[in-house]
C-alpha cells in the first residue's frame, strides 16, 4: 500500500546517514522508506511514526530520524509536557522536515447536562486554548501538523461545540494543519460517530494483530471487536479520514507462517498491509526497539 | 584510593531509596476543614498500575518504569469557582519520587519558598517529598490561580510525609557551567540503551553551548564493565568512535556532539555535548577524581 516515495536526491542523502550510524543492514539502508497521505491533511508520513512517549532521551529520538522516519507523535500529557520539550529540542533546527502530532488532554469530569452548560464550555475552550499555546511553546514551532484530543472516551466530548470550536479556529489561525482525536476506549463507537459527522481528519486507535493488548509496562489488558472496528476503518479510508494505528506491538509477536519467526516486525507489517492504516505509531524506548521496529518501514 | 570509593559508595547507599512506611493515601487528602473556605469538588479518586491508563493514558509507562504504586487525584474549588486538579502519586521510595519529579519538571520553574524540592511553573506546582510526587494543575493561569496553588502546595507539604533529599550521586557532579536545577534521575534505558538502569545526568551550559554528564551506577564493577562494553560497542557498530581505550573512549553523536566515556569501578561516567575535546576530556577526568 506504500504511495509515495522520496526522490533520488533524498534517497541518497538518507542512506549515507543510515550507514553511518550503522542502524541498518547495507541492504535495508539502500531500501527507500514507504510513505502514505494522512487523508484529506494531504500531509505524507513514513508508514512508521516515532511514539515519543516511553522516552525522554532526545539522542534516541535524532537516530530514529536519521533512519528516515519523519513522523513523530506526542502529547501534552506526556511527563508534564516535558516529552514536548524534548522533541522540540531535537527539530528545531529541521521542523519543516517532519510532521509532528501531539495532543491535547483536559480533565473535565462533567457529564450530561452539566457539561453542556456555559460555564463547563468556556472552561473546555480554556483549557485547549493553553494546552496548544503551551505546546507550540515546548515545541518550539509556530504550528503543529496535527492535533488530537488526547484519549476521546464519549461521543458527548468530540461532538462538544466547545471542542469543535477550538479545532475549527485553530485551523483557520494556522496553529494546526489537521484535528482528531486519540481513543483507547470506546473506539468503534467513535469511529462510527466521526464516520457520520466527517469532522476529525485523523484518528488514532489500538490496532493490532491480536484484536487485544497486554500493555509490556503497564500490564493494562484491553480489546475490542476488530471486525466492527476493521469495518468502521474501511468507512474512514472511503471518507478520506487518516487511521493512525498505536498499541501495535502490544498484542505481541506475530507470524504469518510456520516457517517464519514470530517478531514485531512481522506485526507491524500485518498492520500496514491494511490499507486503511496511514501510519503505526509506534512507542519506541531504546535502541533494540527502534532497530525491530524500522525493518518495517521499508 | 580504595577506603574514598567505600566511603562515597556507602554515602549513596545510606541516602538512595529511602523507603518510608506505606501509609493510607487517603490520610494525605486535606479535610474540610483543612481546606475551608476551599472545597474539594470531585471525590477522590484512587489508581494503581492496573489502572492507572484510564487515568493518564499514555503517560502511565513512564511512571510505571519509575516505581509508581498508587496515585490519589481530586479537585477542589474556592469561592471564586477557581479550579484545580491534586494529584498525590506514591512512588515506593524518594528516589523514585526525585526521578519522575525530576523528568516532569520544567527548566523554566521557578523555585518554591517553602520547600526546596519543588517548583511553580505557568499554571502548576510540583513537588515530591520522601515517596511521594504531588502535582497541583489549576485550570487557568492568572496571580489568583498563582496564589490559590502556593497556598494548596504549602498545606500538602505539611500533610505528606517529610524527608527526602537530592541523592548523593550529584556530589560527583562538578558545579561550574551547571545549570539549577537540571539535575535528572532516570532508572530504565539510559542513553535510549535497554541495558543502562539507574542513571543521574546535570545539563551544564558552556557560552551557550549544552553540555550534559552522565554518571551510571552499575550493580558492580563487572555489571559495569560490561555494560561499558556493550555500550562502547554499540557506539563501534555506529561508527561514532573517534578514540578507543581500554577504560575510555571519545567519538561523536548526531544528536548531543562530542561523546566522552569512561568506566570506574561500578560506575559508567559520560560527558556529552558541542563543546571541545580536550575540554571534555578535561571534565572527565575531574569526575573521576571526585569519585575517587
Amino acid at each position: 500500500m506504500p504511495e509515495q516515495n522520496i526522490s533520488r536526491k533524498q534517497f541518497i542523502k538518507k542512506a549515507a546517514g543510515l550507514v553511518t550510524t550503522g542502524l541498518l543492514s547495507p541492504a535495508l539502508a539502500a531500501a527507500t522508506p514507504q510513505y502514505r497521505v494522512l487523508g484529506r491533511t494531504g500531509i505524507r508520513v513514513t508508514q512508521i511514526g516515532f511514539g515519543a512517549s516511553r522516552t525522554m532521551e532526545p539522542s534516541l529520538l535524532k537516530s530514529a530520524l536519521d533512519t528516515g522516519i519523519n513522523f513523530l507523535d506526542t502529547g501534552r500529557g506526556y511527563s508534564n509536557g516535558q516529552n514536548e520539550v524534548m522533541v522540540g529540542n531535537v527539530i528545531k533546527d529541521f521542523r519543516k522536515d517532519i510532521v509532528v502530532q501531539s495532543k491535547v488532554r483536559i480533565r473535565v469530569r462533567e457529564k450530561g447536562d452539566k457539561l453542556k452548560t456555559a460555564a463547563v464550555s468556556k472552561k473546555i475552550r480554556q483549557m485547549m486554548e493553553t494546552s496548544l499555546d503551551e505546546s507550540l511553546r515546548a515545541l518550539q514551532t509556530d504550528y503543529i501538523d496535527t492535533l488530537l484530543f488526547h484519549g476521546a472516551t464519549s461521543e458527548e466530548i468530540i461532538n462538544h461545540e466547545a471542542v469543535i470550536t477550538f479545532f475549527d479556529e485553530a485551523k483557520k489561525s494556522g496553529k494546526i494543519r489537521g484535528c482528531g482525536f486519540s481513543t483507547h476506549e470506546n473506539q468503534v463507537n467513535l469511529l462510527k460517530a466521526n464516520n457520520k459527522s466527517k469532522i476529525y481528519d485523523v484518528i488514532m486507535v489500538s490496532y493490532n494483530h491480536k484484536g487485544s493488548y497486554l500493555h509490556s509496562r503497564s500490564g493494562r489488558f484491553n480489546e475490542w471487536d476488530q471486525a466492527a472496528l476493521e469495518e468502521e476503518m474501511r468507512v474512514a479510508e472511503k471518507n478520506n479520514i487518516a487511521i493512525v494505528a498505536m498499541k501495535t506491538c502490544s498484542g505481541g509477536t506475530y507470524s504469518p507462517s510456520a516457517d517464519i519467526k514470530p517478531s514485531y516486525a512481522e506485526g507491524l507489517k500485518w498492520i500496514l498491509q491494511h490499507s486503511f492504516i496511514r501510519s503505526a505509531a509506534v512507542a519506541m524506548g531504546n535502541m533494540n526497539e527502534i532497530n525491530e521496529n524500522i525493518q518495517s518501514m521499508f | 584510593m580504595k577506603c574514598s570509593i567505600i566511603l562515597f559508595t556507602l554515602l549513596i547507599i545510606l541516602s538512595s531509596g529511602f523507603n518510608s512506611f506505606a501509609g493510607d493515601l487517603s490520610t494525605l487528602v486535606p479535610s474540610a476543614k483543612e481546606l475551608d473556605p476551599v472545597v474539594i469538588s470531585s471525590e477522590p479518586e484512587y489508581y494503581n498500575p492496573d489502572n492507572l491508563w484510564d487515568y493518564i493514558n499514555g503517560g502511565a509507562p513512564a511512571y510505571i518504569a519509575c516505581g509508581f504504586e498508587r496515585v490519589v487525584t481530586f479537585l477542589v474549588m474556592d469561592p471564586d469557582s477557581l479550579e484545580m486538579v491534586v494529584d498525590i502519586y506514591d512512588m515506593a521510595d524518594s528516589l523514585n519520587a526525585f526521578g519522575i519529579y525530576s523528568q516532569e519538571r520544567s527548566a523554566k520553574g521557578k523555585p518554591l519558598t517553602f520547600i526546596s524540592n519543588g517548583m511553580q511553573y505557568g499554571n502548576a506546582i510540583y513537588f515530591w517529598q520522601d515517596r511521594y510526587y504531588v502535582k497541583l494543575i489549576a485550570y487557568e493561569t492568572s496571580p489568583k490561580a498563582t496564589e490559590f496553588l502556593l497556598q494548596l502546595a504549602h498545606l500538602l507539604t505539611l500533610k505528606v510525609p517529610s524527608g527526602g533529599s537530592i541523592p548523593a550521586q550529584f556530589s560527583a557532579f562538578p558545579v561550574k557551567d551547571k545549570i539549577p536545577n537540571s539535575e535528572k534521575f532516570t532508572r530504565q534505558d539510559v542513553l535510549g540503551q535497554q541495558y543502562l538502569q539507574n542513571g543521574y545526568s546535570v545539563e551544564y551550559d558552556l557560552d551557550g553551548k549544552k553540555y550534559y554528564i552522565f554518571l551510571i551506577q552499575c550493580a558492580d564493577v563487572n555489571d559495569a564493565g560490561d555494560k561499558f562494553e556493550q555500550y562502547r560497542l554499540f557506539r563501534k557498530e555506529s561508527n561514532s568512535i573517534m578514540d578507543d581505550d581500554e577504560q575510555s573512549f571519545s567519538g561523536t553523536d548526531s544528536y548531543y556532539g562530542n561523546i566522552f566515556f569512561e568506566q570506574k569501578v561500578l560506575y559508567i561516567i559520560g560527558v556529552l555535548g558541542k563543546i571541545e575535546k580536550a575540554y571534555g576530556e578535561e571534565i572527565l577526568s575531574g569526575i573521576i577524581s571526585g569519585i575517587e
